[in-house]
């Protein structure tokens, strides 16, 4: 007997249901559709991929520092905010084989990103992101996390009721143009001795990772093998930071990354061009203490276009 | 696996449909699977820990029951020194090594014992009393010794109360257990009502109010004054929330299976006394050790000095209870001498118009006990005491809203709208039931398409005002 109303309690429970669900499901096919920085770039990406030359990758320090528009050739930045060596190597090689054209590619390796893993620092929600709108299923990715079924849980759903106040109209990547540059103008409220020094203590931290230090090490001699057996030309470079910012990141990644960074250069006689001590930078051009704005970006590119000329007349 | 995770939302529906349809002499066999799983989740090995605390009393009930005299005392003595054993492996050790290596460094030794260092298991404090309660049972005779090792398994492993309680009596739950109900659609809706009821209080409150004392627990030195006592005050909030949260999930998933565990919590803030609280607050608890500690001690039949001392005994083992560290010994302090004090004061304030002054009095003195209960050592609680009343930042802060702001400054108004309309909430409904007004059952009384968007209105504003960031229960470490 009571065997028998579970049928008709659990119409009745979605029954409930549908309604909640209907619009949780037009809520997350709203939200899969807001444009933002990752889905954007991809969408230029795509486009001109056919085309690109050169390519840049690494962290927010090329996505911020170089404009395209300012390096010869066609060129796209495929840089992004905390972009790990991981990641620069899955996007590079889900893309390789439709970039004919691709003659070089500019990796910024500043000295925290050998040392992290995406899913240890705080931002390990960008692994989500990657996976939904790259298409790049990687091993951080978790059954557990909501994350991996629903755009709301990516985005959280305080911020989705914020876009929601809105009507949903929100557009998260409209600084960035086609060609994948982010543009910052003038200078962040955080830009200043103080918040550069926790700054940096933070990203002491943060990426600060043994084992993430062997792996990524490992991953970039196999991107420079894979590079040299393509033919492709692979500059290493770090941007211009601010001296209180770099003055305080942990020496001993520093000093460990330039050593790694100099024996690559080394053993596959690729340049390495480091001017995040450049004193021709000042705090007018940083848009915070390790980001140049579009000014610093303006005056940094066409440096790095002679740096690279210059390297090539060294034979590099 | 945390009530609150993705994990459960998938966990409970399987399970809970599955108990319906599996025919019910087989019912205990798929709690307890699924009990099993859902403990594994922490970490796995850790199973044996209760395999042997249960294989244990399952031995020792049966010798007591089975023999007479001393033989019966020697088998409750194996199993009390099997669990508190346990107990003392896990919990214990390392704090009493800290404490001899102490000495031993004092009196100039180079000697020092080693340390342990072990993961302490979830909910130990909780299974080990319930399972104590089992043999404590049997041996005094109010319950026969279970013949059914799988039944006896369940009852301590029973998944919605096996890590923060309540804990449970043999005699409520075990019959329970043994006669699975009919599913009653009204049981099962009352069961999801308050599972929804106890996510709010902890996803919604807790776990925001969390954001603000966290920061203000981990570094009290950078705070003085006004935002000391944020902190401090919204502590207080976010361990009734985030406890009696759980709670209400634990009572709420063992409803829809038909099965009534004991209330732990009946709105203790609204209690006017100490000794009023704790026939409020982890309601099983204070059983427990009324029962199997006071009691035996001599209860109120000893002189009224030896009762007091006898209270402070308990609060102080209560203290303990919560974890192996001097704060938590200082909570049950405090908590035994206001106790004390308390049932000597009651006659003298026991005018009507006093009661809500009386409220207000106990809830600061067990914010300021909680003091103790959250700093992670004595020099930042005796630090939070000391500039509590600091007005020279007061004044620094010019404005007591500015105060707020320096120590709440990670919130924005649309936070603090949220945290304190939800507080709001929480108390005007409490309220209304200890005056003897049942929101939720005038919310039945409502026609359907009254009763449905008021259901949806809840959903939404659980899903969207709560914090999801998987924010471990703080019970589940005790």
């Amino acid at each position: 007997m009571s065997q028998a109303k579970i049928p008709r309690y659990l119409i009745r429970l979605l029954l409930f249901l549908l309604l909640p669900a209907g619009a949780w499901v037009w809520l997350e096919i709203r939200v899969a559709h807001i444009p933002n920085s990752y889905n954007t770039k991809r969408t230029y990406f795509e486009k001109s991929m056919g085309n690109v030359e050169t390519l840049i990758l690494g962290p927010s320090h090329a996505l911020f520092g170089v404009n395209p528009a300012d390096l010869r050739g066609v060129v796209f930045n495929l840089s992004q905010i905390n972009q790990s060596v991981y990641y620069d190597q899955a996007l590079l090689l889900k893309y390789l084989d439709r970039m004919p054209h691709l003659q070089q590619i500019l990796w910024c390796i500043p000295s925290t990103s050998l040392w992290q893993s995406l899913d240890l620092t705080p931002d390990y929600w960008r692994d989500y992101f990657y996976f939904h709108f790259w298409d790049l299923n990687s091993p951080y990715i978790s059954w557990k996390s909501p994350m991996r079924y629903s755009y709301v849980a990516l985005y959280g759903t305080d911020k989705v009721l914020e876009y929601l106040g809105k009507g949903l109209r929100v557009n998260l990547s409209d600084t960035i143009d086609e060609h994948g540059w982010l543009h910052a103008h003038g200078n962040s409220d955080s830009l200043g001795e103080g918040p550069g020094r926790r700054h940096a203590a933070l990203h002491s931290t943060y990426f600060a990772h043994e084992a993430a230090y062997r792996d990524n090490r490992r991953r970039l001699h196999e991107m420079l093998e894979l590079c040299r057996s393509k033919k492709i030309r692979m500059i290493l470079f770090e941007c211009p930071l601010l001296p209180y910012y770099k003055d305080h990141l942990n020496p001993k990644m520093i000093a460990q990354t330039r050593q790694v960074l100099e024996e690559m250069s080394r053993q596959y006689h690729i340049p390495y061009l480091d001017y995040s001590s450049d004193s021709v930078f000042h705090a007018a051009d940083f848009y915070d203490d390790d980001h140049l704005n579009v000014g610093g970006a303006n005056k940094f590119t066409p440096l790095l276009q002679q740096g690279i000329d210059q390297a090539e007349e060294d034979g590099y | 696996m945390l009530f609150n995770t993705f994990e459960f939302l998938l966990f409970f529906p399987v399970v809970t449909l599955l108990y319906h349809l599996t025919p019910r002499p087989w019912r205990w066999l798929l709690l307890l699977l699924a009990s099993c799983v859902f403990y594994m989740a922490f970490i796995p090995v850790y199973i044996f820990i209760l395999v042997f605390t249960i294989t244990v009393d399952y031995l020792a009930g049966l010798g007591i029951e089975k023999s007479a005299g001393r033989r019966r005392k020697l088998f409750l003595l194996f199993s009390i020194a099997a669990n508190l054993g346990m107990l003392c492996v896990f919990k214990y050790y390392d704090f009493f090594t800290l404490q001899v290596n102490h000495l031993l460094h004092l009196s100039g030794s180079r000697e020092h014992l080693p340390y342990l260092a072990l993961l302490l298991p979830v909910g130990l404090s909780f299974h080990t009393f319930q399972s104590l309660s089992y043999t404590l049972e049997v041996y005094h005779g109010r319950q026969k010794a279970e013949r059914h090792y799988g039944f006896l398994a369940l009852y301590v492993l029973f998944y919605p109360q096996l890590v923060a309680g309540p804990i449970e009596r043999p005699q409520h739950l075990l019959p329970q257990l043994h006669a699975p109900q009919p599913f009653s659609p009204g049981l099962f809706s009352s069961g999801l009502r308050l599972m929804a009821w106890g996510l709010f209080k902890k996803s919604v409150i807790a776990d925001r109010a969390a954001e603000c004392s966290d920061a203000l627990f981990s570094h009290p030195q950078r705070y003085s004054g006004w935002p000391l006592w944020v902190g401090v005050l919204l502590f207080s909030i976010q361990i009734y929330c985030d406890f009696s949260g759980y709670a209400d999930m634990a009572i709420g998933s063992a409803r829809t299976m038909g099965i009534q565990l004991s209330l732990n919590f009946r709105r203790p803030y609204f209690a006017h006394s100490i000794a009023e609280l704790w026939q409020r607050w982890h309601m099983s608890l204070y059983r427990w050790f009324r029962d199997y500690v006071y009691i035996p001690l001599g209860g109120n039949r000893v002189s009224k000095v030896r009762q007091k001392l006898n209270v402070l005994f308990v609060f102080l083992l209560s203290g303990l209870w919560h974890g192996a560290n001097w704060t938590y010994i200082c909570y049950g302090f405090c908590h035994g001498i206001m106790y004390n004090l308390s049932t000597w004061h009651r006659i003298s304030w026991k005018a009507a118009w006093t009661r809500p002054f009386r409220i207000l009095f106990t809830f600061l003195l067990l914010s300021l006990a909680y003091i103790f209960f959250r700093a992670r050592s004595l020099s930042d609680a005796g630090y939070i005491f000391l500039h509590l009343l600091d007005t020279s930042s007061a004044v620094a802060y010019g404005t007591v809203l500015y105060g707020f702001r320096a120590g709440i400054h990670f919130y924005s108004h649309t936070d603090w709208f949220i945290l304190l309309g939800s507080i709001l909430l929480l108390f005007i409904t409490e309220g209304l039931q200890e005056y003897g007004f049942r929101p939720e059952w005038r919310l039945l009384k409502l026609p359907l398409w009254l009763r449905w968007p008021a259901y949806y209105a809840f959903f939404f504003a659980l899903a969207f005002l709560g914090v999801y960031e998987h924010r471990a229960f703080v019970y589940f470490s005790f």
